[in-house]
């Protein structure tokens, strides 16, 4: 998705690069009845995001996510189709479809009964082109952020090991 | 590609451990989390066979404690060693701050070390980078095995460039050196953030492995 120049620059949220981007969120929550709206960039890290699940992790959804959109756009194009766009995941009390948003960004919508696939879909299509704007400010010159002094850079170790009592990586695993 | 959120003051990296199939990339992952505070850790996400092989990938979100004034968070990633899985290892390198290098120390296991390394300098080339401008340390693992092959051995496959990379002798299974390894690579990473938005002067004399950048980078 992204070249070689989106992949070296930082990505930068200002609460004025930020703003516009929950505005699309949250208006695309609420005419959609959605549950939850969540913009990722495609290396799973979440950008912004709405909703009453909002916040409920520290990322592995949005890991989770750009993992299966890749898998099953690979698994699309070994099946032939070449224009992958997103998939629809229809569970028994949740919902959620994912989709493209822009050259290296994931949109995911997590939604119920509340509402239908097709409503969310046209949702989508109406906010998209604002999201995908949006998105494409955070790479822009003026956004990227200024050199932190060098005093920033921990002196000691980033993390520290706990006591060994804790140890079990079976059940660590396996649980 | 970090990402950087004024808003909430965090800014967040991602760091892949990548290597031989079996050398104990999950192993690490799984002992990070049994030993860091629950308090700076969140799920690990483990995406794997019924025999526990690592299917797409494996996840875990981290914390360190505020480094100035912001929330520094790392997202950490194995990829499948095996060399079928070459598509899901290149999609989950993308946006990578920081690798680890994991081979297995197993004198019978030198060549799959080789072309694991290989493989990994094939999947930065395609993602259009490479370990000039990506920090990488390397793990020998498996260390207290009676068959490990001399660190000589290893250095010689893999660690000839001009500028060595770090290098961590580590017992994943009982945690030895773990941590070591995990520290060292963040703290490339954050030096490497730093670098860059300073105009690529560092502050200070990098350590050994920091930058590999106007330097012959590969291994293998």
């Amino acid at each position: 998705m992204a070249g070689p120049a989106a992949m070296t620059a930082h990505l930068t949220l200002t609460p004025e690069t930020i703003r516009p981007l929950l505005a699309a969120l949250e208006s695309l929550n609420n005419e959609a009845e959605a549950r939850r709206v969540a913009l990722l960039h495609e290396s799973g890290l979440v950008l912004a995001e709405t909703g009453e699940d909002a916040h409920q992790d520290h990322g592995e959804s949005g890991a989770l996510a750009a993992g299966t959109f890749f898998a099953a756009c690979h698994l699309a194009r070994r099946l032939g189709e070449e224009s992958f766009s997103g998939l629809h995941y229809q569970g028994a009390s949740r919902d959620f479809l994912l989709t493209a948003a822009g050259p290296e960004a994931l949109l995911l919508v997590v939604f119920d009964q509340r509402t239908r696939p097709a409503i969310v879909r046209a949702c989508v299509g109406k906010y998209l082109p604002a999201l995908e704007a949006a998105t494409a400010r955070l790479r822009s010159a003026p956004t990227q952020p200024a050199a932190p002094p060098a005093s920033w850079l921990p002196t000691g170790p980033v993390f520290r090991e706990t006591s060994p009592a804790t140890t079990d990586l079976a059940a660590v695993f396996h649980t | 590609m970090a990402l950087v959120n004024h808003q909430t003051r965090e800014v967040t990296f991602k760091i892949v451990y990548a290597g031989t199939p079996m050398s104990g990339k999950t192993t690490n992952l799984s002992y990070v989390h049994a030993r860091l505070d629950a308090a700076q850790r969140g799920d690990l996400v483990s995406v794997a066979t019924a025999s526990d092989r690592t299917l797409y990938f494996d996840f875990m979100p981290v914390t360190s404690s505020q480094i100035g004034g912001y929330t520094t968070k790392f997202a950490l990633y194995t990829v499948p060693g095996q060399v079928h899985y070459n598509a899901t290892r290149q999609l989950v390198l993308r946006g990578a701050d920081g690798l680890v290098f994991v081979a297995d120390s197993t004198a019978s296991r030198l060549e799959e070390n080789l072309e694991s390394a290989r493989s990994l300098m094939r999947n930065l080339t395609e993602n259009s980078t490479s370990l000039q401008h990506l920090p990488l340390v390397l793990q020998y693992n498996k260390r207290d095995l009676p068959e490990a092959a001399p660190r000589a051995h290893l250095d010689f496959l893999l660690n000839r460039p001009e500028k060595p990379f770090q290098v961590f002798e580590t017992i994943a299974e009982r945690g030895v050196n773990v941590f070591a390894c995990l520290n060292a690579v963040s703290q490339l990473v954050l030096r490497q953030f730093h670098e860059t938005l300073a105009g690529g002067n560092p502050t200070s004399p990098a350590p050994s492995g920091t930058t590999h950048a106007g330097a012959t980078a590969t291994i293998a």
